[in-house]
């Protein structure tokens, strides 16, 4: 028996043994240590960082409008941070805010994850995403040619989805409104073909008219980078900013002159004429002669002071910038609704300095090979809200907000609150209820960057053709999908030919067609030294694997061509606006960058600023609310009193949410040129609450 | 060859207030969303004068890493001290006791207090980082200039999040052993004799003046 027990007790011994020397060896002990350790340091209710092995994955930023190369870290397959790739020439590894919180925004607060339907009660509740597809295509099917279907500015493939979608259906497809379009008509109106993109990498002097080159245009993360890269400290070449405020573009140039908004066009004509004073001309267009007579009688320095108070050494000092090798720009910040006539003034200045289609001047960018089968979308939104307001044109049976938000995006607030209302059945996609997806009876979530495939090509502003893939680096969120995805089930529901090809094929298919281009993928070479003639790498034999890899293809390119400069239509430019006594404040209105997580501003009433020889004439105060009245609305604002701002102008850079007050206080006008309206210096008036 | 001394040079002519540096920290140093402990903040400073002789620039404002730190001395605990690693102040949260006797300490206020334990939204946490503690409540934070890269990656190619990010370059980070404040260059503060190691280039006169 004893012996027994002291066998026993041997067993036991070599078995605790045994199992205490594996368990040391084990790392699962050791981990549950080490999570016991750090709860006890930290409260239980503080994240723990990832404890498995960080990879990285290269890819392409769909979070703003420019397109830059990331790299993002992973920890067990997951996104967690992103950092700029080094490989991917655009924005020469500068990154922007939005960029850089892409990986946080995508558990942003409000975010939607499932489908929402309006109930009887008027409230939105979840509905499976079955149902929602058979509603959609239901209504799309009853409407057909009633539809509208809005989209965003930026050209995709998930964009030409939606435009092959109307072609079957026989509906309205419009882009919201942006710079890049209102650029093309302008290039368009002098004969030219494409985009204009601005080669600062290779200028060696720069003047913006108004433009928002460093802060709000699509390409601006690569200008500033560009600018502040090649102009150095101690380097000769030179920057002048005319604008209303000395802002994120005056910032980075050497001087600011204090321009009024919608005076640009006015003071590119001035400018030219000091080319033709200075025999700084070198240009044949045919109609330069017409051009020069209409310079010569009606842009002399003393009748552009007079408009503009432009001091004539101020221009001249611009135009031999400018001729000097370095590029023009006019404009206003991004999503203002700048005038066409502006942006064809700043390129007919370009033309008559030598600078159109040169490097480190203006170049025409060409547009990708679209997707057989998709028209253009119509780019007069505004025109078409206006008339279904106004009861000039019927209300579209059916509207689909495709990741587009008229009511923050576009002024006549309250015209475009009334033509959605009047539009039978409206639905939209997002990635938050937005103030136009609140109107909404069918909203639908969409993924975020990170959660999608995307093509990301050229921001307005760059001057060379390119084209990244953003990759879907994760699950999406609940029951988030890609809108493209979605219109191509809602189609093959429809019996529609557009189903047949997935989102997917589509991006193959504009890679295979962009093989055939004669570009190349921007490793080791920074496209900008082959834009000004250094060799041309030989492009890959199989691009859509290098865009997988987050590489950039690029086809810089410079195309001569017989244009105009456009001397018929800037003779129809009247100058500035008259003065307004019942209106006689100027907007700029700019929107603040979004951040992730409001900062407690987001529900407060957003400040307006202006400097203190303005806010005295209006009797208004530093600090004290006000209320901004246009002509069919007004919006809640407090006065911030700023010298940045020049006499007469107000400056607000709402947050998304405060966005659709400001509209509504905020005027379009018929453009100088052309049919597409403008609200670039809409004028609006500030009384004292 | 003598050892590297961190600091950095904030060229502000070419700093245009986009606020990616207080991004590019803020995702890499764990700092929670809308909390406002940016460890770099964007000061905006104005000549004072009216329209139109007025001028205005941003200043990025992180941790100055003194030479002499008026913060390092009052610290009861020795959570903070002047580091082996090129002269980077060094803030230990797991010693610090929250007295604040830093925050008085620092003439450029860049220190911050945790008033409230971090508040991450559902799935943020996805985001956090192994590359900074994340801090509770009550005790007192600042920029370390990204030391968590020098650690892993030794000083070959060492930089901070706030200048790999910045997008115009205006941040340049590294030894600034060898540098001499020339004629567009300023320290913010001098009179205090802290020898702060981030230093300003700018062209204007007034910034440079109101040092």
């Amino acid at each position: 028996m004893a012996s027994k027990r002291r066998t026993f007790l041997k067993c036991a011994a070599a078995l605790a043994a045994g199992a205490a020397v594996g368990s040391a060896a084990s790392p699962a002990p050791w981990d549950a240590l080490r999570q016991l350790e750090r709860r006890e340091h930290s409260p239980p209710d503080l994240p723990h960082p990832p404890a498995g092995p960080l990879e990285h994955v290269d890819t392409v930023s769909a979070a703003g409008a420019f397109g830059t190369g990331i790299r993002v870290l992973t920890s067990n397959g997951k996104p967690m941070l992103v950092r700029a790739n080094p490989e991917n020439p655009l924005g020469r590894c500068g990154l922007a805010p939005e960029d850089l919180e892409q990986v946080r925004a995508l558990a942003r607060p409000g975010r939607l994850s499932v489908p929402l339907l309006r109930n009887a009660e008027g409230r939105l509740e979840p509905v499976a995403w079955s149902k929602a597809l058979d509603l959609l295509a239901a209504r799309f099917g009853e409407a057909r040619g009633e539809v509208l279907i809005v989209t965003p500015a930026r050209k995709s493939c998930g964009r030409d989805v939606a435009a092959a979608l109307c072609a079957e259906l026989g509906a309205v497809h419009a882009a919201m409104p942006s710079e890049a379009a209102t650029a093309a008509r302008a290039a368009a109106l002098m004969g030219l073909a494409g985009t204009p993109g601005y080669d600062l990498d290779n200028a060696r002097g720069l003047v913006l008219l108004g433009a928002d080159a460093f802060g709000s245009m699509p390409a601006s993360p690569h200008l500033r980078r560009a600018w502040a890269t090649a102009r150095g400290r101690g380097t000769k070449s030179r920057a002048m900013y005319f604008g209303p405020e000395r802002g994120a573009s005056a910032a980075l140039c050497d001087t600011w002159i204090p321009l009024a908004a919608g005076s640009e066009a006015t003071a590119a004509l001035g400018l030219c004429w000091h080319l033709d004073a200075l025999g700084l001309a070198r240009c044949e267009a045919s109609d330069l002669a017409e051009f020069l007579q209409l310079i010569r009688t009606r842009f002399t320095p003393e009748l552009v002071r007079s408009a503009t108070g432009l001091p004539p050494e101020a221009l001249e000092n611009a135009a031999r910038v400018l001729a000097e090798g370095g590029v023009l720009i006019a404009g206003s910040a991004s999503g203002s609704g700048a005038d066409d006539a502006a942006i064809l003034a700043g390129l007919a200045a370009n033309a008559l300095a030598g600078r159109l289609n040169r490097p480190g001047g203006v170049i025409l960018v060409e547009g990708l090979p679209a997707t057989p089968g998709t028209p253009a979308p119509v780019d007069d939104l505004l025109s078409i809200l206006r008339a279904v307001a106004q009861g000039e044109r019927p209300a579209p049976k059916a509207l689909l907000l495709v990741e587009a938000d008229p009511l923050a995006e576009l002024p006549d607030g309250v015209l475009t609150a009334r033509a959605l209302s009047r539009i039978g059945f409206k639905a939209c996609f997002a990635d938050r209820l937005t103030a136009s997806a609140a109107l909404c009876d069918l909203v639908l979530p969409a993924a975020m960057p990170l959660e999608r495939q995307e093509d990301v090509r050229t921001p307005y502003g760059l001057a060379l053709a390119c084209l990244g893939l953003a990759r879907p680096l994760l699950r999406p969120l609940g029951d988030c999908r890609h809108p493209a995805d979605v219109l191509l089930e809602a189609a093959s529901r429809l019996g529609l030919p557009t189903a047949g090809h997935t989102h997917q094929a589509r991006l193959r298919a504009l890679s295979l067609a962009l093989e055939g281009e004669g570009g190349f993928v921007a490793r080791g070479v920074e496209p900008w030294k082959v834009l000004a003639g250094e060799g041309r790498p030989a492009p890959e034999a199989d691009l859509w694997r290098e865009l997988q890899a987050g590489r950039l293809w690029c086809g810089p390119r410079i195309r001569q061509g017989v244009h105009t400069l456009g001397a018929a239509l800037l003779a129809g430019v009247a100058g500035p606006a008259a003065s307004d006594l019942e209106r006689p404040l100027t907007l700029v209105v700019r929107p603040a960058p979004e951040q992730v997580i409001q900062d407690g501003l987001g529900g407060a009433i957003p400040s307006v600023r202006l400097n203190a020889a303005t806010a005295k004439s209006l009797r208004l105060r530093d600090g004290v609310r006000a209320t901004l009245k246009g002509h069919s609305g007004s919006a809640a604002v407090r006065v911030a009193l700023d010298e940045s701002v020049m006499d007469g102008h107000a400056v607000l850079t709402p947050a998304r949410e405060q966005l659709p007050a400001i509209r509504a206080a905020m005027d379009s006008r018929p453009a100088e040129i052309g049919a597409a309206r403008r609200w670039d210096a809409c004028r609006a008036t500030l009384e004292p609450a | 060859m003598s050892a590297p001394v961190w600091g950095m040079v904030i060229d502000v002519d070419a700093c245009t207030g986009c606020g990616a540096c207080m991004a590019a920290c803020g995702v890499e140093n764990n700092i929670a969303p809308g909390s406002g402990m940016d460890w770099i903040t964007l000061e905006r400073r104005s000549n004072g004068r009216a329209f139109p002789d007025s001028d205005a620039a941003f200043l990025p404002r992180p941790c100055m890493h003194c030479a002499n730190p008026p913060c390092v001395p009052v610290c009861p605990t020795g959570a903070t001290r002047v580091s082996s690693l090129g002269g980077i102040v060094s803030q230990t949260t797991p010693q610090c006791i929250g007295c604040r006797s830093c925050v008085k300490a620092c003439p450029y206020g860049v220190r911050r207090f945790n008033e409230r334990e971090p508040v991450w939204p559902k799935g943020m946490d996805a985001a956090v980082t192994p590359f900074a503690a994340v801090r509770p409540k009550g005790v007192v934070e600042k920029c370390t200039f990204c030391v968590h890269r020098l650690i892993a990656r030794g000083p070959e190619g060492y930089t901070t999040a706030c200048a790999e990010a910045c997008p115009t370059g205006a941040i340049t980070f590294g030894d600034v052993s060898g540098i001499s404040l020339g004629e567009d260059m300023f320290v913010i503060l001098p009179q205090k004799g802290a020898k702060p190691r981030v230093a300003y280039v700018s062209w204007r006169s007034w910034l440079r003046g109101e040092k």
